[in-house]
């Protein structure tokens, strides 16, 4: 511990205390005045309450709260800096792994919590300014907080039961590190890889949270009508540990079990399960009852709300596309050859087959061959095609599109399409976004297609309708992703779950050689405390004692 | 200063003490009693009763109505009056001091009291008796008690108590207790041990202007004139306030403690002249007639 003065210079003024001390010593004497009796003054001063305890203080206290003051002042303006030995000195940035995984309890309470209390630890010995970061899907800043507000932030902050992103958690504490050297702290079970900017200024520090990578869980699910009578329900199991698990698997529909089978996988074999159930509406539950380190994702929550679409066909004639529309169970169609006399109010999804309006229209909707508003300037032919690849999307869950060829299909550049489906000339489907406006647009015509002879074409055309005309009890519900099930949100229910393959390997993948935490208590670090602020607090505190004393015992002083 | 001017004695020579409901007895003096009984001036008549002296029945009455009737007269007391100056170095104060103003007092009195033919003592005291000065019924007398008080000087601390008690035990005589200080050293025993022995008394509370509002400000040193006790202080107007409230209520109590022992109590102030305190003021207050 020593103290250093940032301006030294100021130091000479404490030469003033001597002033101080001969101005007090040659201050002129008080005026000695004989009285007859002292009785009547000791009556009087007796009566100021204050009085006798003013009589009892030094007689020098105001000359000591005088020189006092002047040596703080003085030392304040030379604003001493105190180092103290420390383990941080450097301003911190803490990145919190948020991510699913993180709610394991091979460490008691949970990965999550063992973090939380880390880094209140880490907090409490680094004075240094501290900004967090909680790495979710998105990173949340947590900025300008004292310790006992991050601290408070901590308590409130609960695991993310989806992906993390621990990458873009790093790029922002990058930017937000503006240059300076940071330290910049990541406490993480290391399920999520990560990787470190080489040319950053700033250096890492890795907690690796986690100790066994027991898991079995599951990783996707789906429920499909097989047909009038019976749903089929996908479930894609992953087995994360080192040896082969056997578990029941059980399907649920409100507390009455549907079926129950017994399962076996392979150490790091993921699994897609196929069950049939009986058609049914309501909460679903697919559960497995192996015991592991993260219980949060051995359920899968379904939920099939009663679905029953009214839809506008406008075609020449599609007798692929009107079978997969009647194939949808209470799906009412109307197919018509033309606008002429149509209440757009009566449907809640139109589809556009080769026939486009003019005129954007508000809804949901299908265009197969252009939108409306389309300028021929954006459009370019690239004529016959294979389907290569698509997006992760709701409509394309489920889909095999791979090879699928296109006649002649064209590519559309428009700031409101979003590519969807990718051919090896460029995007031939694309999601569709103005204003009240939303929907797909298909750039080719489907008869020139064999997509319309693949299984995947009636999957595409419900999983559509599914996308847009109810709400997906499977889209994310972000008010509710602190613990799986069925959650209830502006009157809709949704079934939360982790559904990650990311996450439910909790097992450490993280490879890259960064400093660890036991390198850094090795290192000597200062705290560095301005004491310029107390100081001045304190002269302050004793200019006013100075003034109280001076007011209550200036008659006996 | 002179004490003594002819002209003031002149003034004061036709005052006499109005002492009031005093029964002392010793020589027939000048002072009616309350008593009726052997005096000059007649007073009442009564009935004749067996044993009265024949001398006294007025044959005039007999004569006209044939009833025996006794002439009554005013009894004439002889009154001793002990005067009970305080000395100490607390009334060396004022202007004039309190002691000059207590010393021209006590000799107008003196005078007065001569000049009525009463016995006059004069004793000034400070912690204890420091001397008595007796004067017999000569107005010459007064000069000797003249050339005393101008050799007199104030000294010493002041006990009130003690030195009344002192003096009041010592009298043989009842008599008239005039004392003339400034009050400023507990006075209550004293006082009410020459009640008890009841002794008329008459106090003259001498006060300077300088006690009454203090003409000093700021960062003093007070010594206590008697005790060299010493007090530091800053003075300022709320101080004085506070000083001039406790005179007051000082002032007060002995105001209602006069009342209540049956004490005639006069204050005075220095800058009050003496001739105007007798001639006026203790003539309204009915100590002087």
């Amino acid at each position: 511990m020593n103290i250093k003065f940032l301006n030294p210079s100021f130091l000479f003024l404490l030469f003033l205390e001597a002033i101080i001390i001969i101005l007090y010593l040659i201050k002129p004497k008080r005026l000695r005045i004989k009285v007859p009796s002292l009785i009547l003054w000791e009556k009087t001063i007796e009566e100021k309450k204050l009085g006798r305890w003013f009589k009892k203080l030094p007689k020098n206290l105001l000359l000591l709260f005088q020189l006092l003051i002047l040596f703080f002042l003085v030392l304040s303006l030379s604003k001493p800096i105190l180092s103290l030995p420390s383990i941080g000195s450097k301003p911190t940035i803490i990145i919190l792994d948020s991510s699913a995984s993180m709610a394991s309890r091979d460490i008691l309470p949970s990965r999550f919590q063992k973090a939380k209390s880390e880094i209140i630890n880490l907090i409490k010995r680094n004075p240094s300014p501290i900004k967090m970061i909680i790495a979710k899907d998105k990173p949340e800043v947590i900025l300008n907080k004292n310790e006992r507000e991050i601290e408070k932030e901590l308590e409130r902050e609960k695991v993310f039961l989806g992906e993390g992103n621990l990458e873009e958690s790093i790029r922002k504490a990058e930017s937000l590190s503006k240059g300076i050297p940071h330290e910049i702290h990541i406490f993480t079970d290391g399920s999520d890889p990560i990787s470190i900017p080489k040319d950053s200024t700033n250096r890492y520090f890795l907690h690796i949270i986690g100790r066994e990578s027991f898991n079995i869980g599951i990783l996707d699910g789906r429920i499909f009508p097989k047909n009038e009578n019976v749903y089929e329900i996908f479930l894609k199991i992953g087995n994360f540990s080192q040896k082969p698990q056997e578990f029941n698997l059980r399907i649920m529909q409100d507390n009455n079990k549907l079926k129950e089978e017994k399962i076996r996988i392979e150490p790091k074999e993921i699994k897609v399960v196929k069950s049939e159930i009986p058609k049914v509406t309501g909460k679903i539950v697919g559960e497995i009852d192996g015991k592991d380190f993260l219980e949060e994702d051995n359920k899968a929550f379904f939920y099939i709300p009663i679905f029953s679409p009214k839809v506008l066909l406008v075609t020449l004639g599609n007798p692929f596309l009107e079978k997969a529309l009647r194939s949808i169970p209470n799906l009412k169609l109307d197919i018509r050859k033309d606008f002429i006399n149509i209440d757009l109010k009566n449907y809640n999804f139109y589809i556009f087959d080769g026939l486009i309006p003019y005129a954007d229209i508000s809804g949901n909707f299908l265009f197969i061959g252009g939108y409306p508003g389309i300028n021929p300037q954006n459009i370019e032919k690239i004529g016959k095609v294979k389907i290569l690849s698509w997006e992760d999307h709701p409509i394309t869950r489920f889909l095999q599109l791979y090879g699928i060829s296109i006649d002649n299909a064209y590519t559309f550049k428009d700031e409101n399409l979003k590519p969807l489906i990718y051919s090896d000339k460029g995007p031939v489907a694309y999601i569709y976004e103005k204003d009240n406006s939303k929907g797909i647009v298909l750039s080719f015509d489907l008869l020139s297609s064999s997509f319309i002879y693949s299984d995947s074409f009636p999957i595409f055309i419900y999983n559509l309708l599914r996308y847009y005309l109810s709400y997906d009890p499977q889209k994310r519900c972000d008010n509710y992703m602190d613990s799986p099930g069925f959650k209830e949100y502006n009157g809709y229910l949704y079934a939360v779950n982790i559904f990650s393959q990311k996450e439910s390997d909790i097992s450490k993948k993280i490879n890259i050689e960064i400093d660890k935490e036991k390198d850094k208590k090795e290192e000597k670090g200062f705290i560095q405390i301005d004491l310029s602020k107390p100081l001045i607090f304190l002269v302050f505190l004793l200019l006013i004692l100075e003034i109280f004393f001076y007011q209550g015992g200036k008659y006996y002083s | 200063m002179e004490i003594l001017d002819t002209e003031f004695l002149e003034k004061i020579e036709k005052l006499r003490l109005a002492v009031k409901k005093i029964r002392i007895i010793s020589n027939v003096g000048e002072r009616k009693s309350p008593k009726t009984g052997k005096g000059t001036e007649f007073s009442d008549y009564r009935t004749y009763q067996i044993g009265d002296e024949l001398r006294y029945l007025d044959w005039n009455i007999y004569a006209r109505f044939e009833k025996f009737l006794v002439k009554l007269f005013e009894e004439e007391e002889d009154l001793e009056v002990h005067i009970l100056l305080d000395s100490s170095l607390s009334m060396d104060f004022g202007i004039p001091t309190k002691f000059f103003y207590g010393k021209k007092l006590a000799l107008a009195f003196s005078y007065l009291s001569v000049s009525s033919w009463e016995k006059v003592t004069f004793t000034y005291f400070q912690d204890d008796i420091k001397g008595i000065i007796p004067i017999e019924r000569k107005k010459e007398n007064i000069f000797k008690l003249l050339d005393q008080l101008n050799k007199l000087k104030a000294e010493g601390k002041t006990n009130l108590n003690e030195a009344i008690k002192k003096y009041v035990s010592s009298l043989k005589k009842k008599g008239l207790l005039l004392i003339i200080s400034d009050f400023l050293s507990p006075y209550k025993d004293g006082i009410l041990y020459a009640r008890y022995k009841k002794l008329p008394v008459y106090l003259i509370h001498v006060i300077s202007e300088e006690e009454i509002s203090p003409p000093y400000e700021g960062n003093l040193q007070l010594i206590d004139s008697e005790t060299n006790e010493i007090i530091n202080l800053y003075l300022d107007k709320s101080l004085i306030e506070n000083y001039k409230k406790t005179l007051d209520n000082f002032l007060k109590d002995i105001e209602s403690f006069s009342i209540k022992t049956n004490v005639e109590y006069m204050r005075t102030s220095t800058s009050i002249p003496v001739e105007d305190l007798l001639l006026r003021y203790l003539r309204m207050g009915g100590w002087l007639k």
